[in-house]
């Protein structure tokens, strides 16, 4: 499975995958091999996942109650399963993405020179 | 949670879908649609493995943990089939014995009478100290039922044989004579017809199976008129399938007469007003009833008490067979099984020494292997599996295995109970209903369960004291641990040895017991001799003159059929008091007596031999009789009776003793010789009983078919029944100890087998941990016949301490078997001696194996190895 190309692309954390999907599902409901391409290109193909592992980390958020799933008909015109953000989801998703904004800007202040940015 | 489940469920389409998608998107960049697959599989993950993961999100925390540890011990397992499939197997054998002697103990004991009120269900009855019979008669019963206030019911009944006769084919069946309260007491109703009542007179109800056995099921018999001993009578209605008529009868309480098989017909039990009366001697009845709520067998054993002392002075020509009569009032339950708790409870207690056996060598095996797994568990607690989780693995491996154990130990019991059933359905109370019911399989379950968790971590006490780099560095042959095992698995051994030896002790005396019981004069062939009766009933019998012109007209019938080389009529008449001429008892005191009937072939047909005087012949102009030792040592004290004179029943004046023969158990086989009288079958007032018995130089079975016709010819409303070999008629009486003895010698036997494979692996494992040391020994000049004998010492000790421990446990056990032996003591030395013997011989053999194998070790090899 590595190839040179999956060696440039980073591993996700679970906690992460979970963020990106509820993301992914904010401007609407999408099914599984959607929510995996929206994934890879809004991340420019950097944010690689094994698409399948993307299906236990559907069935964890929706157990959380924080998606839900309905049936619908694909664009391959067959019963698919779309997946959609409940209100319980969309507040997670602003928690989440404060979390991890704060984090990211804490790992960018050690990542770069010291105190430049910080001192106005 | 619908939904959640439906998602869950669809999520192989969502898979499908995914990949079909994306290989389309493939297809569109440009590849070729097998590549454009085979790039989608990839960029997918392997979908079976992503499917499961998915699923496992809905399962339970702690499930998905007992999932892993359970796969993780069925891949063990797998890797050592050998080991997985002789736990099973011992498991197996100690569950199902155990749960099917279960099964028969909860049939018996535990599962409640079939009846609605079962706890308040009674057996009321007068217990005779002199004639030793506990049972009501006609007046009592109808005098308790008007007078007593305890009961809220009472039902009287005996059980008698009667010709039933449906157009020209006679059949003789069993029949309950019972009064109706009967059917309320027993919460009966009719599946075809309906039951009798108070007023109905000539009527018959039939149960299923002779319903369908006799009629073939047809609805058409309700209504119909039979010959019931020549009277007619009407069929009116049939008791359902599941209808079971559980009460004691007669035969199963060693009254004379009685029915001998399953009740097959119900008749209306009339207590007409001569019966009622005592001036004529009174008719043998039995009563059951069903005590009012709240009133105890007590309080209406002291009601019937208070009865009797009045009837004392109300019937004074009963005054000393009441006197001697004590009334009883138990309940149902306790009277139908009573007297085989203890053999039920004594088969249990081996049943369950069988099962701690399999659990040794359960046990055993388990050491054994974690000896082999050392290393692997030593590896995975050194990368940090907890020893909870460790707990956990050997647990769910242990339940694993108990589980199967359990299920195939269940089908075994299955299996037994039927060949139980089959086999000998009267030698304990209501076998037959005996089946793995709720009960059962709760008892199976805890028993496995117990196994598998007790057993299965058994390994984990001795693993505790190893630090883990030994236990990395040498696979534990000889680390503390090691000998740790090597201690507890001889001492499990040595335990099971102890088992062994009492199960077999208690199944040596059994048999010995056997051997006693079997134990024959010379000339006594009860396997050359057939027997059968008939029952004279109707009309045309019931007079002396026309009972013993049938009997003399059976008699040269069978004499004459080809193949019969002598034949003869007889028939148990009564017990009573010996009356002898000249003699006195203190009252109350003298002997009782058997009077038989016999004409003179009787003796030869049997084989007894004459002791003194003569033999009696057919057609003496007085009455003259013969006496057994028996007899002759009870009532006269050994002293010479010939010539003396004894009363007899129905006969007037006395009739002379003219000769003395030898004892003979003709009715038990578990019971002593009785003192018995030989009296001319033509002096003799019948009961209405002819027992013919031939003897054959052949096999009764080849003639005996051909008798049963001659005897037909005679009189075809008076058939034959009960036609079997006297062998077969005392194995009858003998079942419940034939049952007893084959349970207790096949627990023995698996307690051997299981006990021998113990020492053998325990053997083998020490060979193998001590190949180094033996090689070392060989090596500086020990010899192999010396290595043999210091192997063999060494397995002759562990047997030597289970030997000596089963012996006193033995010991102390065995006289609590007391009961069920025959003429066998408890501690028969010969029994002790042998099973000691012969249970260390066997071990030394087992371990001759591991030790030849010992002796043979090459020592270069042992030393070079690891």
């Amino acid at each position: 499975m590595s190839t040179r190309a999956d060696a440039e692309r980073i591993e996700l954390l679970q906690g992460t995958l979970d963020l990106l999907i509820l993301r992914t599902l904010m401007p609407g409901p999408a099914h599984g091999h959607a929510i995996a391409k929206n994934i890879e290109r809004n991340s420019e193909e950097v944010l690689q996942v094994e698409q399948g592992s993307l299906y236990p980390a559907l069935h964890r958020l929706i157990k959380r109650g924080w998606i839900a799933a309905e049936e619908g008909v694909s664009e391959n015109n067959r019963r698919a399963k779309f997946y959609r953000l409940t209100p319980k989801g969309r507040k997670q998703l602003r928690v989440e993405t404060s979390r991890w904004e704060k984090m990211a800007r804490a790992i960018a202040g050690i990542l770069n020179p010291a105190g430049e940015e910080a001192k106005p | 949670m619908k939904l959640r489940r439906r998602v869950a469920c669809d999520i192989e389409n969502d898979i499908r879908e995914h990949i079909e998608i994306e290989t389309r998107e493939n297809i569109g960049r440009g590849m070729a649609p097998d590549e454009a697959l085979r790039t989608a599989m990839r960029r997918f993950g392997n979908p079976v493995r992503i499917a499961e993961e998915t699923r496992a999100v809905w399962r339970p925390e702690w499930l998905t943990r007992v999932r892993q540890d359970a796969s993780y011990a069925v891949r063990g397992l797998r890797r050592n089939p050998a080991f997985a499939a002789a736990s099973i197997l011992t498991l197996a054998l100690g569950i199902g014995m155990s749960t099917a002697v279960f099964s028969v103990v909860s049939a018996a004991l535990i599962k409640p009478l079939p009846y609605p009120h079962p706890d308040r269900l009674v057996w009321v009855a007068l217990n005779n100290r002199r004639f030793h019979f506990e049972a009501s008669s006609a007046p009592d019963f109808a005098d308790w039922r008007e007078r007593a206030r305890s009961f809220e019911a009472m039902t009287g009944y005996l059980d008698i044989d009667s010709t039933v006769q449906d157009g020209a084919e006679s059949t003789k069946n069993a029949f309950i004579h019972i009064t109706p309260e009967f059917w309320r007491i027993a919460g009966a109703h009719a599946a075809l017809g309906r039951l009798f009542a108070a007023s109905d007179r000539a009527v018959v109800v039939l149960t299923w199976k002779m319903f369908q056995q006799r009629f073939g099921g047809n609805p058409g018999v309700v209504g119909r008129v039979v010959r019931i001993d020549g009277r007619e009578e009407t069929i009116i209605g049939v008791l359902p399938k599941d209808f079971r008529f559980l009460m004691p009868i007669g035969s199963e309480m060693g009254m004379p007469g009685g029915i001998h098989s399953e009740a097959e017909v119900f008749a209306p039990n009339i207590i007409t007003p001569e019966l009622r009366s005592r001036s004529n001697g009174i008719l043998v009845m039995y009563a059951v009833a069903l005590l009012k709520p709240g009133v105890s067998a007590a309080k209406a054993q002291a009601e019937i008490r208070d009865i009797q002392t009045r009837m004392i002075h109300e019937a004074p020509s009963m005054r000393n067979f009441y006197a001697a009569s004590e009334p009883v009032v138990v309940s149902l339950r306790e009277k139908l099984v009573g007297a085989s708790r203890r053999s039920l409870l004594t088969l249990l207690a081996a049943a369950a020494f069988v099962v701690l056996i399999a659990f040794a060598n359960f046990g055993n095996l388990c050491l054994a292997r974690a000896t082999a797994r050392q290393r692997e568990i030593a590896t995975r607690i050194a990368i940090g599996a907890g020893r909870g989780r460790m707990i956990r693995q050997f647990m769910v491996e242990g339940l694993m295995l108990a589980g199967f154990g359990g299920v195939v130990g269940i089908g075994f019991a299955y299996a037994s109970d039927a060949l139980l059933v089959r086999m000998s359905a009267a030698a304990v109370p209501r076998l037959a209903e005996a089946g793995i019911d709720w009960r059962v399989l709760l008892f199976a379950l805890s028993v496995a369960m117990l196994a598998g968790i007790l057993f299965g971590l058994l390994p984990l006490v001795s693993l505790s004291g190893t630090p883990v780099y030994i236990a990395l560095k040498d696979g534990g042959n000889n680390s503390p641990a090691g000998s740790a095992r090597l201690r507890l698995r001889r001492a499990l051994v040595a335990g099971e040895m102890a088992i062994a030896l009492v199960l077999l002790t208690g199944a040596g005396l059994m048999l010995k017991s056997f051997a006693r019981m079997y134990e024959r004069p010379a000339g006594f062939e009860p396997q050359s001799i057939g027997t059968m009766k008939v029952f004279l009933s109707g009309p045309a019998y019931g007079k002396p003159e026309s009972e013993v012109s049938y009997a003399r007209r059976a008699l040269e019938t069978v004499s004459r059929s080809p193949g019969v080389e002598v034949a003869a009529v007889t028939n148990a008449v009564g017990t009573g008091a010996a009356q002898v001429d000249g003699l006195t008892f203190p009252p109350g005191q003298a002997p009782m007596v058997r009077e038989r009937s016999a004409s003179s072939g009787y003796a030869r047909v049997v084989g007894l031999p004459l002791i003194s005087g003569r033999w009696m012949k057919d057609g003496e102009a007085a009455p003259v009789v013969m006496v057994n030792e028996s007899f002759v040592r009870r009532v006269f004290a050994g002293a010479d009776p010939i010539g003396r004179r004894l009363r007899l029943r129905g006969i007037d004046g006395s009739a002379e003793i003219v000769g003395v023969v030898g004892d003979l158990k003709m009715l038990r086989l578990d019971a002593d010789a009785e003192p018995e009288i030989l009296i001319p079958y033509e002096h003799t007032p019948t009961p209405r009983r002819v027992d013919i018995i031939f003897k054959t130089p052949a096999s009764p079975r080849a003639v005996m078919s051909e008798v049963r016709r001659a005897v037909v010819r005679i009189d075809p409303t008076q058939p034959p029944y009960g036609v079997m070999t006297l062998e077969q008629a005392l194995a009858g009486s003998i079942a419940p100890r034939r049952f007893d003895l084959l349970l207790l010698g096949a627990f023995a036997a698996s307690a051997v087998l299981l006990a021998l494979i113990g020492i053998y692996g325990v053997m083998s494992y020490a060979v193998a941990q001590r190949t180094r040391e033996i090689g070392l020994r060989m090596a500086v000049g020990a010899r192999p016949g010396e290595i043999l004998s210091m192997m063999l010492k060494d397995a002759m000790v562990v047997a030597a301490v289970g030997i000596v421990v089963g012996a006193a446990a033995a010991l102390a056990l065995t006289r609590l078997m007391a009961a069920l032996l025959y003429n066998v003591r408890p501690n028969d030395p010969v029994i002790f001696a042998a099973v000691m013997i012969g249970l260390a011989a066997t071990c030394l053999f087992a371990s001759w194996i591991p030790a030849l194998r010992a002796a043979r070790v090459e020592p270069v090899q042992a030393l070079r190895c690891e």
